[in-house]
C-alpha cells in the first residue's frame, strides 16, 4: 500500500475513535441539597443524528410481593417492555398514558412471559395494576440510548458522546414542572468529559398507602 | 359434599357452645339451629352459610387471597349502656379480629369478595360481657373504570354468630350493605353507604325472678332481647399524608334498638321496654332490657404504617343513644390497635 493512502488511513481511524469520546457526567439535587435519584436524563440529539444512537431492546418489569420491580425503566423508542408476575396472585397491569395505552387483563404467576409491549413514542408512560392501587412504575421511552437513570447518589453518566451543544432533558415523576420534565443547554467539547450539577424543585411523593388500618378492612 | 358439612356448622358451634355451658340438651340446640322455624320465615342462616362456604370452595375459579390480623386494647366508657350511676359500667378489654378474603375477578372490573372473620373480645372489669363471633361475608365489587381513582360500588351480604357469656346476649346478625366510594387522589378518599342489620336470638326460657318483680303478671314482653332490626346511613373520609399517616373520619346514623342493663329495674323501664330478660352477663341480680333507639356514632382515627403491611392505629369512638321512651345514653370508646396484612 503506497504511504500516503496507509497515512489517509490511520488518519480516518484516528478521526473515527474520537468522534465520541465524550462524556457527561449529570449530579442531581433537591432544594435542600439532598440527592435525586430515579430521575432520567436524556441527551437529545438532532434528528440526523438520532439513528447512530437508536439501538432498541426487551427489557422486563417484574411484579414482586405486589410491586412493580423496577420502578424506572428507560427504554429507546421502538423497544419491548414484558410484564412478567412472580407473585403468587392475579395482576392486571394498565396504562392510560398517551405516549401508550394497553391492557394487559389478569394473569397469574409465570404467565405472560412471551407477551412483550411495544413502546414507539417517546415519552413517559405511567403503568399501574388494577387489583392493587398503590402498584406504581414509570417507563420513559426516549429518542436515543443516550439516556441514563441517576442512582442512590444522584448521578448519571453518559460515555461516547459526539462533541457539540445539546439540550439535556431531565425527568423525575415529582419534578415541579410541566410534564415532570425540565430541560437545560449542555455543551460537550471534543476529547473532555463535562459534569453539569442541577437542582430540581421536588413536588411532595405522593403515593396510594399501602398498609392496612383496623378502621376499615379492605382486600390488599 | 358441601351442604352437609357447612349446616352441620352452626350446629357443632352452637353445640360446642352448650357443653361448655354444661348444657347438653342436644333436642333444644337442635331446635335453636333453625331460625326458619320461626315466623315461618325463610332459613336465612342456612342459605347464607351454604352461599358462601360453597362459594369460598371453587377451586376452579383461580382467587387472589389475603388475611389481616388486629390486636386491639381499648376502652369503653359506657359497658352496660346504663343512663345513671351505679348502672354505668366502664371496663377496658383485649381484642383480637382475623379476616380472610378470597378475590374472584368476575370480569376487568367486576369482582366478588368472600370473607370468613373470627372476633372475640376479653373485658377486664365486665367479663360477662366478653363475646366471641364468627362470619361471613360476600361482596360484589364494581369499579366504574381503571385504576385507582374509578368510583366503586360494593354491595354486601354476612351473617355472622356471636356467643357471650350468658344465653341472653347469643345472637346471630344478618346484614346487607351497599356503599359507594372515591379516591379523590393519592390523598383523599370518601366514602358513604346504607345498611340493614337483622339480629335474632335464641328462645330463652321464663324465670321464676321475672315473674317475681310482679310488674307483669301476663309476662307479655318477649325474652329474646336480641331481637331486633336496625338500618344505617354511614359516610366517611380519609386523608393520608405523604409519609403514609392517616387519618380517618366516619360518621354513622344508626336507627334500631339498644341493650341496656341495670341492677334496679322499675316499673317504668319496663313499661317502655321492648324486650325484658335477666343480664346473665353478672353473677349478681342485674336485668337487660331492650330499647328503640337512634344511635349518632362519630369516629375518629389515626394509623401509622410501621412496616409495609402493618400499621398502628388509634381509634376514638363515641356513640350517642337517644331512645324516645326513656332517657338518653352515651358510650365512648377508645383503642389502641396493630393490623398486619398478609
Amino acid at each position: 500500500m503506497p504511504n500516503c493512502l496507509r497515512l489517509l488511513l490511520v488518519a480516518l481511524l484516528l478521526k473515527g475513535s474520537s468522534a465520541f469520546a465524550q462524556s457527561l457526567e449529570v449530579i442531581l439535587t433537591d432544594s435542600a441539597g439532598a440527592v435525586v435519584s430515579d430521575a432520567v436524563i436524556e441527551l437529545l440529539l438532532p434528528e440526523t443524528q438520532r439513528e447512530t444512537f437508536a439501538e432498541t431492546g426487551q427489557y422486563a418489569i417484574d411484579q414482586v410481593d405486589k410491586e412493580f420491580v423496577p420502578s424506572i425503566t428507560a427504554v429507546v423508542a421502538g423497544s419491548e417492555v414484558s410484564f412478567p408476575n412472580s407473585d403468587a396472585i392475579l395482576h392486571h397491569v394498565y396504562s392510560f398514558s398517551p405516549a401508550q395505552t394497553f391492557n394487559i387483563p389478569l394473569y397469574g404467576r409465570g404467565e405472560n412471559r412471551d407477551y412483550f409491549q411495544s413502546f414507539t413514542q417517546p415519552g413517559v408512560v405511567e403503568i399501574g395494576c388494577n387489583i392493587h392501587d398503590w402498584m406504581l412504575a414509570y417507563i420513559y421511552v426516549g429518542e436515543s440510548q443516550l439516556m441514563a437513570t441517576t442512582n442512590a447518589e444522584g448521578v448519571a453518566t453518559l460515555p461516547d458522546l459526539p462533541a457539540g451543544e445539546f439540550q439535556l432533558q431531565v425527568w423525575h415523576s415529582q419534578l415541579d414542572a410541566p410534564n415532570n420534565i425540565m430541560l437545560t443547554d449542555v455543551s460537550l467539547v471534543e476529547g473532555e468529559s463535562t459534569s453539569v450539577q442541577l437542582a430540581l424543585s421536588l413536588q411532595r411523593d405522593r403515593r396510594i398507602r399501602r398498609a392496612p388500618s383496623a378502621n376499615r378492612t379492605r382486600y390488599r | 359434599m358441601p351442604y352437609t358439612r357447612l349446616s352441620k356448622m352452626p350446629l357443632a358451634w352452637k353445640n360446642l357452645m352448650e357443653a361448655r355451658k354444661g348444657r347438653v340438651d342436644h333436642n333444644a340446640a337442635a331446635l335453636r339451629l333453625s331460625s326458619c322455624d320461626r315466623k315461618g320465615r325463610l332459613c336465612v342462616s342456612r342459605i347464607l352459610t351454604f352461599v358462601l362456604g360453597s362459594i369460598a370452595q371453587i377451586p376452579l375459579l383461580e382467587a387472589n387471597e389475603s388475611l389481616q390480623l388486629t390486636l386491639s386494647a381499648g376502652s369503653e366508657s359506657n359497658v352496660t349502656r346504663g343512663f345513671h350511676d351505679p348502672h354505668i359500667l366502664s371496663s377496658g378489654y383485649l381484642e383480637a379480629r382475623l379476616q380472610g378474603t378470597k378475590l374472584y375477578r368476575l370480569g376487568l372490573n367486576d369482582s366478588l369478595l368472600v370473607s370468613g372473620s373470627f372476633n372475640t373480645r376479653r373485658y377486664g372489669q365486665t367479663s360477662g360481657f366478653d363475646q366471641t363471633s364468627a362470619g361471613l361475608s360476600a361482596a360484589l365489587n364494581h369499579k366504574f373504570g381503571f385504576g385507582a381513582f374509578a368510583p366503586q360500588l360494593n354491595l354486601s351480604i354476612g351473617h355472622s354468630w356471636s356467643e357471650a357469656r350468658g344465653e341472653a346476649r347469643d345472637h346471630e346478625t344478618s346484614s346487607v350493605s351497599l356503599e359507594l366510594s372515591k379516591r379523590l387522589s393519592p390523598a383523599w378518599l370518601v366514602y358513604a353507604g346504607v345498611g340493614a342489620e337483622e339480629n335474632r336470638a335464641d328462645p330463652l326460657q321464663m324465670h321464676h325472678r321475672l315473674a317475681a318483680l310482679g310488674y307483669d303478671p301476663a309476662i307479655a314482653l318477649p325474652f329474646e332481647i336480641y331481637n331486633f332490626d336496625s338500618q344505617s346511613l354511614s359516610a366517611g373520609v380519609e386523608y393520608t399524608f405523604e409519609n403514609g399517616l392517616m387519618l380517618s373520619g366516619q360518621y354513622s346514623r344508626i336507627d334500631g334498638h339498644t341493650i341496656s342493663s341495670t341492677a334496679h329495674p322499675d316499673e317504668k323501664i319496663y313499661k317502655v321496654s321492648k324486650a325484658f330478660y335477666l343480664e346473665s352477663a353478672f353473677r349478681h341480680d342485674w336485668y337487660a332490657y331492650q330499647l328503640e333507639s337512634n344511635t349518632n356514632a362519630f369516629g375518629l382515627a389515626i394509623s401509622l404504617p410501621v412496616a409495609r403491611d402493618a400499621a398502628v392505629d388509634i381509634t376514638a369512638n363515641r356513640y350517642d343513644i337517644a331512645a324516645p321512651t326513656s332517657k338518653n345514653y352515651d358510650n365512648s370508646e377508645v383503642a389502641v390497635s396493630i393490623t398486619w396484612g398478609f
